[in-house]
């Protein structure tokens, strides 16, 4: 265990060394960007066709916007040790919070998106695999380059005109209820789909070629049960480190999803708060992704660790 | 080590499986939604303070303000009851209604109407009124200004003055729970995008008559029209308009629209030597077509505007005024009379100044860039050369700052205060305004005007003084008005009773009820 | 995502990869020269008119020619996204070699950066640059750019590690050489083997990353003809202008498949040389 546990211990430390860092360039990148970060947080309060310079004035003496750059870092450091990460400049509302409200539906929709791929990607990856060059295969190889030449949002305008507008079968935005979910996760998992597909079935293929399989095969067991007790487990592994992955890269999607969706998740947090250069929530999300991304990459190894127990001996040694 | 671990594969299956269930398990089901109204808006519920979305609280009528303006534009009681003024000009007495109560069952007085007053001086509008006391007699309101300030009242309509119980404010002065006095009272806000209301049975007016309304935020213009076709809201506010026929196709909601006073206008920098002459400005001017525009691009042919402001505000709209027209070749005449020459690139040249400029508009209103591409057009016909640079809307004030603005192009409310001099003031008569004049000579005798407007009471000569400031924006043009806005609102069948308010302070929605 | 390029072998030779590139090359180049019309001339009595033998795509919400705009949009949206990834592969090349090649702390210090960089969501840091900046073309470049280089410079530091431990470079080495030359002649050609299938699927990720900007009103500022914005411009109007849609969407489409297909083509080709 004590390997295992070393192995985590210092992935968890890396992770919180990237998401620092992350945060620091958030703040880096939104200050050395020209501009006055006070009218753009004042445009984004007051509204856009209400703001003045004397707003401006009255929220950067409000906000301590005037102080030097490394006094505002440097408090935000501070802070950060005691576990505080600040208020929002645009709602006043603690960073966390407004973090913790975000994620959520973030991580509801991502994994509802994410998973719903694997129902699609798995038995089409896994039936293409089994007979490579065949009818199956090239239709879903047909269908996974085409889902990956489609940009997603190109998917989600399709995917609302036919089931909200036309067919009228779930609604169009929001996500309130489990009927609102429905339509941007489709969308999410179809764009993620693309990937998968070849990625299980070359997996699977490769797998099928190796000499364990022809020895399950010498021994009797027919190609499925094969598959099913021997292939199978070394499959997983590339599907499981590309999987893991894929989730730390779906953040991307996320922006353009949410907006057609008005889905309030982290996307949609980090763009407003860009637009209205809403600084601590800025380095609060770059922390939250930062950090999200190494420990994603950490499971993806505990998993490959779980699948493959030689690497583990190869770590441990 | 794994392998011995009682974690099987399939158990792993059944705990992604069961974290879905997890997932799908806090969404509600949508059947129960009869009795709720639903209104949509693209504005979000930012923070809690009534500076910043006071708009909201004064419009889904959770809190209320001093004064309130009818849709005709009558000042009328809000929370005070009645008002006078003073012999001195100076002194205000608001007299506060009695029995009325917050929502968290406190009572309104005159003391507490002052101290949420006094936090709410700083919003725009409110920072003009030269405020020299304000304090509480009994149930009276107290305000002395310093200087004869007219429309005092009509300043008070501002949704920044909505006035909030004493327990709403935290202790660090910032408003942690909104207690308002309206007939809808908060029950849950989800996020920035949901505002959960009931109906306040203790309301001291008129009650509401659904008894539960939902308000939601959609930001996105696309998806408010997605949703307005299939028909997901009771309520849309602020439909895109070019997606009318789409909306009205569909079956499920019926768009109705009203001109109001908000403009679309252009403004030039009139320090620069292109556009010191009047009559470029003038020339500027004759060379939009904006009945065009307003038809192609807005798709409402009366939208175009003829002058400042239109009808709705009969106040400040004046029918003698000639309606700015479109006249490429009177354009093309003036031009040549006030010396600028075409040059080779067709351009017109005068003194080694070309007749160019680069026009900043805002992204989040997309229309306006498309008006501008369109005056590019037409604006080249006359031999200027313009550049349209959408962005941020703070690039304008940020651009006016570093003396960089050459032209703007912007939407503007003229009634955020029912009275539009509160924004004439601040538009037209100061040298370095935001949404107005920049560097212009006019601007002093627009201030001689309103001065005398503020400090005066007699309503024969404030008509006059409106007829004339008018006379000297239109004649002028430091700003032209392209279009007037059409108020958009998509509304489902089942709404009986709604009225659109040219004014927008409030959505009347206690008078709406469902099917 | 690269994971799309594990092709499997065929039969396919170099030519096949090579035709849809220079399809696109060729349409990019020629786009606006084909143009009937001025992409920003305005008819505003000629609104969302549907095609007609004046105008084959019909017109848009200003009046305007479909077809010459998605033509004289075609540099704007396949030209940036070649560039960006060209500039990025570029950048990452040169800090991937120089990080097989470099001391431990080199190595260390542009592989954690890199890891940095690949955390950062790519089409924020994009948004980013392109939002502040009033979206023109160089903000928008610069975040694209950023976004992208870490996966080249992960690849040509992983090829080029490869390639500096194999015999015949250890003995180039050793009849010394110099170590410019080793780069240049030994892992230079064998990185950018690697590296041009990944950058052609890149191109066609890039295009998409252009359009949905555009699409989020956050990229090349009007009346730049972009294909992402010329879609959200028309969005609106959908139920009039169904061709004048469809038109952006489906060579958008098209250019993305034929680079996929391309790259695919190109992986196997040089999975199968390095298997030689």
């Amino acid at each position: 265990m004590t390997t295992i546990a070393r192995i985590i211990l210092s992935r968890i430390g890396q992770a919180l060394a990237t998401a620092a860092m992350l945060a620091t360039l958030c703040f880096a990148f939104v200050h050395a960007l020209p501009g006055d970060l006070s009218l753009r947080v004042a445009a984004a309060r007051v509204g856009d066709e209400r703001v003045t310079s004397e707003t401006a004035e009255r929220i950067r003496r409000e906000e301590g916007l005037d102080r030097p750059l490394i006094v505002q870092y440097g408090q935000w450091m501070g802070n950060l040790a005691r576990g505080d990460l600040g208020r929002s400049l645009l709602s006043g509302k603690p960073v966390t919070a407004e973090l913790a409200y975000h994620t959520k539906f973030t991580l509801q929709l991502g994994l509802i998106g994410w998973l719903l791929s694997y129902v699609l990607a798995l038995p089409l990856g896994i039936w293409a695999g089994m007979r490579p060059g065949g009818a199956v295969d090239r239709a879903t190889e047909a269908l996974a380059v085409t889902l990956a030449s489609l940009p997603a949002f190109l998917v989600g305008i399709g995917l609302i005109t036919l089931f909200a507008l036309t067919l009228r079968w779930l609604p169009p935005a929001g996500f309130r209820t489990f009927a609102h979910m429905v339509l941007p996760a489709f969308t999410l998992a179809l764009s993620l789909v693309a990937f998968s597909i070849p990625v299980i079935r070359n997996a699977v293929v490769e797998a099928r070629s190796a000499f364990f399989m022809t020895y399950a095969r010498v021994k009797g067991l027919s190609p499925v049960s094969a598959l099913r007790h021997h292939g199978l487990r070394n499959a997983a592994i590339p599907v499981v480190t590309f999987a893991a992955l894929q989730f730390a890269f779906v953040i991307d999607g996320f922006v353009v999803i949410e907006t057609l969706f008005n889905y309030p998740g982290l996307g949609e947090l980090l763009v407003k708060a860009l637009v209205a250069r809403d600084v601590p929530v800025i380095m609060g999300a770059g922390l939250v992704i930062g950090f999200a991304f190494a420990l994603v990459s950490l499971l993806a190894d505990l998993a490959r660790l779980w699948l493959d127990p030689r690497e583990l001996a190869e770590a441990r040694a | 080590m794994f392998r011995s671990l009682p974690l099987s594969r399939r158990s792993v299956l059944s705990l992604a499986a069961s974290a879905t269930a997890l997932a799908a398990l806090p969404a509600p089901s949508t059947a129960q939604e009869a009795g709720v109204l639903r209104v949509a808006a693209p504005w979000e519920w930012t923070s809690n303070e009534p500076t910043d979305t006071g708009y909201i609280m004064a419009r889904m009528q959770i809190a209320e303000t001093l004064v309130m303006v009818e849709p005709d534009g009558r000042l009328v009681g809000g929370l005070a009851e009645s008002w006078v003024i003073g012999e001195d000009g100076l002194t205000w007495r608001f007299r506060l209604r009695s029995g009325v109560v917050f929502h968290d069952g406190s009572p309104l007085t005159a003391e507490v109407a002052a101290a949420s007053l006094r936090r709410s001086l700083a919003g725009e509008s409110m920072q003009q009124v030269p405020v020299a006391s304000l304090s509480a007699e009994g149930n009276i309101l107290v305000l002395k200004t310093k200087t004869p300030f007219s429309h005092l009242p009509a300043v008070l309509v501002d949704y920044a003055s909505v006035v909030l119980a004493p327990a709403s404010y935290g202790p660090d002065g910032k408003v942690a729970k909104v207690f308002g006095t309206g007939p809808f009272n908060i029950t849950r806000v989800d996020g920035k995008t949901v505002i959960e209301l009931e109906r306040f049975d203790r309301y001291w007016g008129e009650k509401a008559k659904v008894a539960r309304a939902r308000y939601t935020a959609i930001p996105n213009g696309d998806t408010r029209t997605n949703v307005a076709i299939a028909g997901d809201q009771d309520i849309i506010f602020t439909t895109v308009p070019a997606a009318s026929p789409r909306i009205d196709a569909a079956g499920q909601m019926k768009v109705e629209s009203l001109t109001i006073p908000r403009v679309r206008a252009m403004a030039f920098n009139v320090g620069l030597p292109q556009f010191a002459d009047v009559r470029v400005r003038r020339a500027i001017n004759m060379a939009i077509d904006r009945k065009g525009i307003a038809s192609a691009v807005l798709r409402h042919p009366g939208s175009a505007a003829t002058q400042l402001l239109p009808a709705a505000v009969p106040a400040w709209h004046d029918a003698s005024l000639t309606p700015h027209a479109f006249d490429a070749a009177g354009a093309n005449a003036l031009l040549d009379q006030a010396g600028w020459a075409k040059g080779a690139d067709g351009v017109r040249a005068k003194e080694g100044t070309r007749l160019a400029a680069k026009v900043l508009t805002i992204a989040n209103r997309p229309e306006l860039a498309v008006m501008a591409t369109a005056m590019q057009a037409q604006l080249k016909a006359i031999g200027m050369e313009l550049s349209v640079e959408p962005g941020p809307a703070a690039n304008i004030p940020a651009a006016i700052k570093d003396g960089t603005m050459q032209m703007t192009m912007f939407a503007r409310t003229y009634v955020n205060v029912p009275e539009v001099i509160a924004t004439i003031i601040p538009d037209f008569t100061r040298e370095r305004s935001t949404w107005g004049t920049l560097n212009w000579p006019g601007r002093d005798r627009v201030k001689a005007l309103t001065d005398e407007y503020v400090q005066s009471f007699d309503e024969n000569r404030k008509a006059q003084l409106r007829k004339d400031i008018l006379k000297i924006i239109h004649e002028e043009v430091p700003v032209a008005a392209i279009s007037w806005f059409e108020h958009t609102v998509a509304v489902n069948k089942r709404v009986k009773g709604l009225v659109i308010d040219p004014f927008e302070t409030r959505y009347w929605l206690h008078k709406v009820n469902l099917m | 995502m690269t994971m799309l390029l594990e092709a499997r072998p065929t039969r396919s030779r170099l030519p096949g990869a090579i035709w849809p590139l220079a399809a696109l090359a060729a349409f990019a180049a020629s786009g606006p020269f084909l143009a009937p019309y001025d992409p920003d001339a305005q008819d505003l009595l000629r609104v969302m008119e549907a095609p007609s033998w004046h105008h084959l795509l019909g017109t848009d919400h200003v009046g305007r020619d479909v077809l010459s705009r998605v033509l004289a949009g075609a540099p704007q949206s396949l030209g940036l996204a070649a560039l960006c990834v060209a500039l990025a592969a570029s950048i990452g090349v040169m800090l991937g070699l120089s990080a097989a090649n470099g001391g431990r702390f080199t190595r260390a210090a542009i592989m954690r950066l890199a890891d940095l960089m690949l955390a950062f969501p790519g089409l924020l840091l994009a948004m980013l640059f392109a939002g502040f900046l009033g979206g023109g073309i160089w903000p928008m470049l610069i975040g694209l750019k950023l976004a992208l280089w870490p996966q080249y410079a992960r690849m040509a530091e992983a090829v080029a590690t490869g390639v500096l431990r194999e015999g015949h470079v250890e003995a180039a080495r050793l009849a010394g050489f110099p170590e410019r030359v080793i780069l240049l002649r030994h892992v230079l050609p064998a990185v950018l083997r690697a590296i041009l299938p990944l950058a052609t699927f890149g191109v066609g990720q890039a295009i998409m990353s252009i359009s949905a900007l555009g699409f989020l009103g956050l990229g090349l500022k009007p009346p730049t003809p972009e294909w992402g914005a010329t879609i959200n411009e028309l969005l609106p109007f959908l139920s009039e202008g169904f061709v004048q849609m469809a038109a952006p969407c489906l060579l958008i489409f098209v250019s993305v498949l034929l680079l996929t297909l391309a790259g695919r083509a190109l992986a196997t080709q040089t999975t199968g040389l390095n298997h030689d």
